[in-house]
């Protein structure tokens, strides 16, 4: 592509578009080329900020010390037990259904080791699920203390996290037309009059290739969850990485979607959706809008195949 | 009997001695008080130390130790620096096309 610097620039016509790996997934920034040299690589130290102190994958963040001290109290800052209050408060409108202290279930699973051709211990799964609803984070204050055994696992909000400080970043710098995609799961629009939306394509749950819908998004942060691209092999059956902790067993949804104002809110309660297979999808979505409001969807194991109707959920 | 009186006369010296000098009494009795405030200073100074002592469980069978009082660590990590990621730039032209959700990553 040409551009003529003698013809003036149309606004949201010309982006420049920034990929980098992060958070074990490819983050791609949307710019419009008017924005001054200098924001892109801020908003990449934003994200490399939250990685260091925030996943529980990278060595001496704050998740990653509760989970090596399990059984101890931990002191950590004020946004570490702020996001572990509000993932506490989704365990329980969930009824347990969605955990944050997932990573041994996932590992018994072979998640995290994987085995060629290894069956789960369903005692022992069974065993965990139990644990885990009976053992809790805790948290006083400023002090964390995980229950022996149990670890948390950032997974399912630390990259969207990082993309909402990224979105309040770019808009004290005054840019008001951008895209965020954090990994194609979590896609965030910011958008003004001269570009009021972003078209997005959600894929079909049995084939990424297809396209089920598209949607447009204005102002407002995307997350999808769904099984098709992360699974494990067992003798011959594919189980999805999205459990419900409350059973210990892989979910029977297909898909869900879920838009907020905050890309955190929405990819933690896409995540929780989809995990709860064994509860009404609106009794779910009711309990979650008291947290947050948003508007979401989720393709149950029964689904139809007809394209689904996005709810508005309010509290 | 002179011998006897001889030893009666050097215990009653002896006493008067002892007994009759104020000074000795008063001195040995400041010096044992001494004491007993320098042990108990010792006491004071070690409560006020940073150390105390905790009861562990200790499991006999899977022998293992285990500590049920609570305690804490502080994490301070303090100033960061990031390692250079990979970059990607293009300039593209959009004519709103639409953004491919997924979970690929």
């Amino acid at each position: 592509m040409k551009i003529n610097p003698r013809e003036p620039l149309q606004a949201a016509k010309y982006y420049v578009v920034h990929t980098r790996f992060l958070f074990n997934c490819h983050i791609k920034l949307k710019l419009p080329i008017s924005t001054p040299p200098g924001v892109a690589d801020r908003c990449f130290d934003i994200m490399a900020d939250t990685d260091r102190r925030y996943n529980s994958y990278s060595d001496e963040s704050y998740f990653d010390k509760i989970n090596r001290n399990s059984g101890c109290w931990v002191e950590v800052d004020e946004v570490t037990s702020s996001l572990i209050q509000q993932l506490l408060e989704v365990t329980k409108a969930t009824s347990g259904a969605f955990n944050v202290a997932v990573l041994p279930l996932l590992k018994q699973w072979g998640f995290y080791d994987v085995k060629a051709d290894a069956t789960p211990d369903l005692n022992k799964i069974s065993k965990l699920a139990t644990h885990l609803a009976s053992h809790h984070v805790e948290i006083s204050g400023n002090l964390v203390r995980i229950h022996s055994g149990l670890s948390i696992v950032t997974g399912s909000f630390i990259k969207s996290f990082a993309v909402d400080r990224v979105v309040q970043f770019l808009k004290q710098e005054g840019i008001n037309d951008a895209l965020i995609n954090a990994g194609g799961s979590t896609i965030v629009a910011i958008n003004n009059d001269l570009h009021p939306q972003w078209r997005i394509e959600i894929p079909h749950p049995d084939s990424h290739e297809q396209i089920l819908t598209e949607i447009r998004l204005s102002n407002a942060a995307f997350s999808l969850s769904a099984c098709n691209n992360n699974f494990i092999d067992v003798r011959g059956v594919r189980i999805g990485h999205i459990l419900n902790c409350k059973t210990g067993m892989p979910t029977a949804n297909l898909q869900a979607v879920a838009i907020c104002s905050s890309s955190f809110w929405s990819d933690i309660f896409a995540t929780a959706l989809q995990a709860s297979d064994h509860q009404p999808f609106e009794e779910v979505a009711t309990a979650l809008c008291k947290l947050h409001p948003m508007t979401c969807y989720v393709l149950e194991q029964s689904w139809d195949g007809r394209v689904p109707k996005l709810l508005t959920f309010t509290p | 009997m002179t011998q006897i009186r001889a030893i009666t006369l050097l215990l009653i010296a002896a006493l008067l001695l002892i007994l009759g000098n104020r000074k000795v009494w008063i001195k040995a009795i400041d010096e044992i008080n001494a004491k007993r405030n320098m042990n108990n200073d010792g006491i004071a100074n070690l409560r006020n130390t940073r150390f105390e002592r905790q009861r562990l469980n200790v499991d006999s069978l899977s022998h293992t130790i285990s500590n049920p009082h609570l305690y804490i660590q502080t994490i301070r990590l303090g100033e960061m620096s990031f390692p250079t990621t990979t970059q990607q730039t293009a300039i593209i032209e959009d004519e709103n096309q639409p953004e491919r959700a997924s979970t690929s990553r």
